[in-house]
């Protein structure tokens, strides 16, 4: 007997889902604005028009030309294309004079570059240049650009390398939103904030789309802020740590700077492995310090590279003939009357016209552009002035009042981060000055910790009541985009009209 | 969403207000500038010597203003500027096409004198520049352009003054922009043009909108996150 035909039961197969994984809110649309602005600056600004670039593009040039790092005996320090293509636009002539040497506006100096620039070396430049002190890992970025320009225009791999600039710009922003997630909890306004924050404030806008290693360094000390508190918050994965210290490490290999980053960095790790319980942490412990190497061996490298080619590797002083040695008091005395009025027993040592803190700290920090010769309007600086003083009051008003360990673990990392690198800046600047070399702090090398300024206002703004939200976050968004509005108005007027 | 986007909507319109109305402000652009640096006093213009001219200028669009950089270091002075033909060589040849006067102080500083009559386009000129009382030192620089050459009456210097000549009409920010778009796609990739300049500016205004959708985004993500 037949079996009776079994009745097939298709069963429909389950459709195979991934999880969709959106980005968050306002996220992308943000990074789009930074990402406008910041290719804006990097092809507005004229060519060489920011501190240094002059330099830092001959770093980048010989390093990619010649395989070597600059400092190379007998030759000149930028290389006969880079040099003719300065002088065709007026590029150091008008450095610090842009009012009566504005970048050429002849069509025909432009055409005649061109028609000669197949015909320049590329490989004359790597003689002593004040940017060799620096270690390579930012020119090694920024050399994509120059080797992905595929043209023998200076002026064309310029360009193509500030657009690899323009997009650490938009990395920071996204550290911003990361860091204020981070610190805050996911509270979109907050992260808005802080994003926008780090990515439209003018003057790493026009730093951040420069040649300049600033460029990549302040991008990595808002990611390695954002994974120090990782750190702290998660107590220590091991993967965080290991992240942190690359971080940490690779702030290092682009600029001397951010040997500032080392202290907050133990900070975040030992808060974090405390927060272990009791029985982990001997095992943890044991687990976290092969993540140390990963901060220190290419540390040790690049200095061991810059030892065998005759460098120091950081940056340093040759006192001058009128040097003086350290003095404790002095030196205190100075940071004093950088932020406040001397005191009558001090003795003058003021380095600035004014007060260093508004001088250098907000009107520098804030935008003052070109090589420091096209500032924005008065007013700017003093509104600036005002807001900065206010945040600061709240922010030490916020942190009198927390109780919670772990936020004063937070704020103990921020605060470690922000003392390290203002303090390593000034004990650098009085270095230089009792060696008779002068004041050296600018208003940009504050942007390292842009992310921390960032935080606070998220916090701000998460903190108005709800009713009173949408105006705050518009109100910073509208404020960032007024400055930039009113800066690339002085940049304009400064150069091109 | 719509009440998420009213205040940024707000706070815009206030921002493009103030935009405009600073975009709106009529002002000189320089019309023409040498290039030379105003590093250190390169001649002097005296009262009773010959004047200090320099050209031949060629300006691509009129100039109603010439801007130099001096100073009379003695106590305020006079300057006169004038505008003559030039010659290939530089030499001011002709009649005078146009001139003006400014006061010079004892502060280094740039000084323009405003001309009587605008000088018109593709002429080469010679600006020839007088004191009317004690003697000014003009600032300049080692020469930028060749061709262009000082000459104190028949005597050449070897060094080029700082010179500007501002445009003879007044344009606002906003009718000065093709100006900017030709000045700044200079120098840049082979391919780039003004157009380039322009496309940014509109990408700006893009930015504006978007800003307001990443706003609008996050406080509604906020609500979300808020409700119990």
């Amino acid at each position: 007997m037949l079996s009776e035909p079994r009745r097939l039961v298709v069963v429909p197969r389950p459709k195979l889902r991934l999880p969709r994984s959106r980005p968050p809110s306002g996220l992308p649309w943000i990074l789009g604005v930074v990402l406008c602005f910041a290719v804006t600056w990097a092809l507005l600004i004229p060519p060489w028009q920011s501190p240094d670039e002059i330099q830092h593009f001959a770093y980048a040039q010989t390093l990619v030309e010649d395989h070597a790092l600059p400092g190379l005996a007998g030759r000149s320090a930028t290389a006969s294309s880079q040099a003719a293509a300065d002088g065709a636009v007026g590029a150091t002539r008008g450095a610090f004079a842009p009012a009566p040497a504005p970048p050429s506006w002849i069509p025909a100096d432009a055409a005649a570059y061109d028609a000669a620039a197949p015909h320049m070396l590329r490989t004359d430049g790597g003689g002593p240049n004040p940017a060799q002190p620096n270690p390579p890992l930012f020119y090694a970025y920024s050399d994509i650009g120059y080797l992905l320009s595929g043209s023998a225009s200076a002026f064309s791999q310029l360009d193509t390398m500030r657009l690899f600039s323009a997009l650490l710009v938009v990395v920071n922003a996204l550290g911003g939103w990361l860091l204020a997630g981070e610190a805050l909890g996911r509270r979109r306004p907050a992260q808005l904030t802080a994003a926008a924050v780090c990515g439209l404030l003018p003057m790493e806008t026009f730093i951040g789309a420069s040649v300049n290693p600033d460029s990549l360094m302040v991008t990595l000390w808002t990611l390695a802020l954002w994974m120090g508190t990782r750190v702290i918050n998660r107590r220590a994965p091991v993967r965080d740590v290991i992240a942190l210290c690359a971080l940490t490490a690779a702030a290092i290999l682009t600029k001397g700077t951010s040997y500032a980053l080392v202290p907050p960095t133990v900070l975040a790790v030992a808060i974090g492995w405390w927060r272990r319980p009791r029985v982990e942490r001997r095992q943890a412990l044991l687990a976290l310090l092969p993540a140390g190497l990963v901060l220190v061996v290419p540390v040790i490298g690049w200095l061991s590279v810059a030892h065998a080619n005759g460098q120091a590797g950081v940056n340093s002083f040759v006192g001058g003939i009128h040097a003086t040695s350290f003095n404790v008091r002095q030196f205190l005395s100075y940071v004093w009357q950088y932020y406040l009025p001397r005191l009558p027993w001090m003795y003058p040592f003021r380095v600035t016209g004014g007060l260093g803190v508004y001088d250098t700290w907000i009107r520098e920090g804030i935008g003052d552009f070109g090589w420091l010769v096209v500032p924005l309007p008065k007013w700017v600086y003093m509104a600036s002035a005002a807001v900065v003083g206010g945040l600061a009051v709240g922010a030490v008003a916020v942190v009198a009042r927390i109780r919670n360990r772990l936020r004063l673990a937070l704020v103990a990392f921020y605060g470690l981060a922000v003392i390290s690198l203002f303090g390593g800046l000034h004990l650098y600047e009085y270095r230089s000055v009792i060696g008779g070399n002068g004041a050296l702090l600018q208003g940009r090398y504050a942007l390292p910790v842009v992310g921390v300024l960032a935080t606070i206002i998220g916090l701000f703004v998460v903190r108005t009541p709800p009713r009173l939200r949408a105006a705050a976050l518009g109100l910073v968004v509208v404020c960032l985009l007024g400055l930039q509005a009113i800066s690339l108005s002085a940049l304009i007027g400064a150069y091109y009209l | 969403m719509r009440r998420a986007w009213a205040p940024y909507a707000v706070l815009v319109l206030v921002l493009a207000v103030a935009l405009t109305v600073f975009g709106l402000r009529q002002a000189p652009i320089r019309a023409y500038a040498l290039g030379v640096p105003n590093q250190a006093p390169i001649v002097s213009a005296n009262r009773s010597g010959p004047p200090v001219c320099e050209g031949p200028i060629d300006l691509g669009q009129r100039a109603g203003a010439v801007r130099i950089w001096a100073v009379s270091p003695r106590r305020t002075s006079r300057l006169r500027v004038i505008v003559r033909r030039a010659s290939p060589g530089g030499l001011p040849v002709g009649p005078i096409l146009a001139s003006g006067t400014t006061a010079v102080t004892a502060l280094p500083d740039p000084y323009t004198a405003q001309l009587n009559h605008p000088i018109a386009a593709n002429v080469p000129v010679s600006i020839c520049v007088a004191s009317l009382a004690t003697p000014i030192k003009l600032f300049g620089a080692q020469p930028v352009r060749p061709a262009v050459i000082i000459h104190v009456g028949r005597r050449s210097v070897g060094a080029e003054f700082s010179l500007v000549l501002l445009s003879a009409a007044r344009p606002s920010l906003f009718g000065a922009l093709g100006t900017v778009a030709e000045r700044a796609s200079l120098f840049h990739w082979s391919w780039m043009g003004p157009w380039a300049v322009w496309l940014l500016a509109l990408s700006l205004i893009g930015a504006v909108v978007a800003g307001g959708i990443a706003v609008a985004q996050a406080l509604t993500a906020d609500d979300r996150d808020e409700l119990p």
